[in-house]
């Protein structure tokens, strides 16, 4: 059986400096009207349509595969500009990769052109419940009037105290968590040209006994990394003591800033 | 120059995935694979990364 072509990612140049390789093969760029798709051979017998049907059910595979396709986009962005394409893009052969092109390079163009000098970074906020709980019994004027109440009541009044107490600690800790997300986004925001917030991972997936308050994405300038990463340090000192912890991560391939219909609609 | 080519900062496999599956630019090729529940494969696989072998080969793979 014949090979299939793999694409992994659209870039402006048609020249790769180095040597990566994909899945066994060589990645090499298919070039038409200016533009580039990164390819990669696959054979067809492990990537037709049904065969990857089952595989992609196997994780260690899918694993290995996700690891291979950021891999070797990461190996491009070093030099040039690229739009990620999603897993297994898979194309018959290489005049249907140019083809595609063809259909698309309008919106490609557009898109390159925005994503052009900038870096996706990925900003992920865990909060310690406990710590922000603390800190909210310490702070809340209420929350501490509410204590001494408690302290001086009888058993029953007591209980009730200590429900509404639970009650307005949520309320608090809720209203905090919103107020504290919001200026810690717009300091952020400041330093990037787009941002865009995704869906915080829940703690089975994590595995983190915090929970993530907020999972965000920023196109920004190489320019004001410096900036971002000096934000992101000043930001955990200041809300380390209500519980905040801040993780960043990148430079990604721009994933979350490749909304080719978006550009396109744009035209 | 093919080894390893890491993010500055140490990712997950699950941020890896969450965006080569669900963010990358969607153009229709001739293979077209769809992926059902993503929060049911990274529960799979939060679940296999327990094994030490399994995180060997992924790491290796």
């Amino acid at each position: 059986m014949d090979d299939l072509i793999y694409v992994y990612c659209i870039t402006e140049k048609p020249e790769i400096s180095g040597k990566l390789s994909g899945n066994g093969d060589s990645v090499y760029p298919v070039s038409h009207r200016g533009i580039s798709a990164i390819v990669g051979r696959v054979p067809a017998r492990e990537f037709n349509e049904e065969e990857l049907k089952n595989k992609i059910k196997d994780m260690p595979w899918l694993g290995s595969m996700a690891r291979e396709h950021q891999r070797i986009i990461e190996g491009i962005m070093k030099e040039q500009t690229v739009i990620p394409l999603k897993l297994c893009t898979i194309f018959k052969d290489e005049v249907r990769v140019k083809e595609m092109i063809e259909e698309n390079q309008d919106r490609f163009n557009m898109l390159l052109d925005k994503l052009s000098g900038k870096e996706e970074w990925g900003v992920k906020i865990y909060c310690d419940m406990e710590v922000l709980g603390a800190e909210v019994g310490k702070s809340s004027e209420i929350i501490s009037e509410l204590d001494s109440e408690i302290e001086g009541s009888t058993i029953g009044r007591a209980f009730l105290l200590r429900k509404k107490r639970e009650k307005l600690m949520e309320e608090e800790m809720v209203r905090l968590i919103v107020e504290c997300t919001h200026e810690i986004l717009r300091r952020l925001k400041e330093c990037a040209e787009e941002y865009c917030e995704l869906r915080p991972m829940p703690k089975k997936i994590t595995g983190k006994c915090m929970n993530m308050i907020l999972d965000a994405a920023f196109l920004l300038y190489r320019s004001k990394l410096k900036a971002f990463v000096d934000t992101i340090m000043e930001l955990g000192e200041e809300y380390g003591q209500s519980g905040f912890e801040f993780d960043y991560s990148g430079p990604w391939p721009p994933y979350n800033f490749s909304n080719l219909w978006r550009e396109g609609a744009a035209n | 120059m093919e080894d390893n080519l890491p993010l500055s900062h140490e990712v997950t496999l699950l941020e890896v995935l969450d965006r080569v599956l669900n963010k990358g630019v969607v153009i229709n090729g001739e293979v077209i694979i769809s992926i059902a529940g993503v929060d049911l494969i990274f529960l799979g696989l939060r679940a296999i990364l327990s094994s030490v072998d399994t995180m060997e080969r992924l790491k290796n793979g």
